[in-house]
């Protein structure tokens, strides 16, 4: 990012072929929107690049390109809940989404003789984390996927480590309650 | 409670959370000091509640690995360095990016090095802009100029040639200027 700073351009371009992936990923588990998710990826490294002359390396890179994702994934869902554009508990994506409940049911009929297939599974524990609140599946997203720990997740949320400690304790709670008569 | 909770979103904050999920997270995300982590360690060896509890926790955990996993597109570092070089508002940046090279990049060595080529390449460059405007000016300049210039002479003593009174009157004019300009002409 240094270099970066000083106008090298090359190291921008490394810098943002190191991250694309991890950024579009987070972006999607927040969101569940693909191409949304590249639209903000985009953007964050567009800021990025337009405040590369005031980066100064206090704290980890990562953690402000995380900060700056949080940032526009909190916009993002802001904007989204007051335009109604994605009614709650319905998915933007290209995914057949059903309420817990919904797969519950229709799975309860045909349990314990038959297991979940994977997809089965994955759409139960995509619910299961949209169930959380915003700031918990944002901890839960970076602490599981990108394992981070608590200090830097409440660098990148504005949170204390406390904060994020009851952030991540609550939301495993909630994961478990959820997810347990699955195992 | 409330201290716990500082800095949280208002409806981040959802009733009393449960103290022993809270330090059985702690130690199985390893955040715990490594005193605590050996007295919860003890707790889950005598307490088989405890333990199913942490096991239940840790496996709800990794089901989160079946989660779909999404990727950069093949485009994306394209687009992204197209939209960053179109806002930059650098004519060259666009180039630089794409073709992995800069000006920076091809001027070698130090900055005296560096301030040297720059300098030897503003003089080039001054050079060829002289030679260049020279040259311009000579084909500026019009034929039929070069032809009034040549008979200046002549044209400067048309007040004195007016009124002439004959074609041998011109002719010796025209001797005497050592030009011919007008020979067979008629006043």
């Amino acid at each position: 990012m240094l270099k970066v700073s000083a106008g090298d351009n090359i190291a921008f371009e490394q810098l943002v072929l190191r991250y694309q992936d991890r950024l579009v990923a987070f972006f999607f588990y927040v969101i569940h929107d693909r191409f949304a998710s590249e639209d903000l990826a985009q953007e964050a490294f567009l800021r990025v690049y337009k405040s590369r002359e005031r980066y100064e390396p206090t704290a980890r890179f990562s953690t402000w390109l995380f900060r700056i994702a949080h940032n526009l994934a909190s916009n993002q869902k802001r904007g989204a809940a007051r335009r109604r554009e994605v009614p709650l508990g319905s998915h933007a994506g290209d995914h057949d989404f059903r309420p817990p409940e919904q797969i519950l049911a229709d799975k309860s009929a045909l349990l314990p003789t038959r297991q979940l297939d994977s997809r089965e599974i994955r759409d139960v524990v995509r619910n299961a984390v949209e169930e959380l609140t915003e700031g918990q599946r944002t901890a839960v997203i970076l602490h599981k996927f990108e394992e981070m720990s608590y200090e830097e997740i409440g660098k990148i949320m504005g949170l204390g480590t406390v904060a994020v400690k009851s952030l991540l304790s609550r939301a495993r709670g909630k994961l478990k309650e959820a997810l347990e008569k699955f195992i | 409670m409330a201290d716990q909770n500082h800095n949280l979103k208002h409806d981040e904050i959802e009733g009393p959370e449960d103290p022993q999920v809270a330090e059985l997270v702690s130690y199985l995300d390893g955040e715990l000091p490594e005193s605590e982590a050996d007295r919860v360690e003890k707790l889950l060896l005598s307490n088989p509640l405890l333990r199913k509890n942490a096991e239940l926790l840790d496996r709800t955990w990794q089901l989160l690995n079946s989660l779909e996993e999404a990727k950069a597109s093949g485009e994306f570092t394209q687009k992204t360095l197209a939209s960053i070089s179109t806002v930059s508002g650098e004519s060259g940046a666009r180039s630089a990016i794409h073709r992995r090279w800069s000006l920076r990049t091809l001027l070698p060595g130090s900055v005296i090095v560096r301030g040297l080529i720059w300098s030897l390449a503003g003089f080039l460059a001054c050079s060829a802009g002289l030679l260049l405007s020279r040259n311009a000016r000579r084909e500026r300049t019009d034929p039929t100029d070069a032809q009034i210039l040549k008979g200046l002479e002549l044209y400067l003593q048309y007040p004195k040639l007016w009124r002439i009174p004959d074609v041998e009157f011109l002719k010796d004019v025209s001797e005497n200027t050592g030009n011919s300009p007008v020979s067979g002409e008629k006043p």
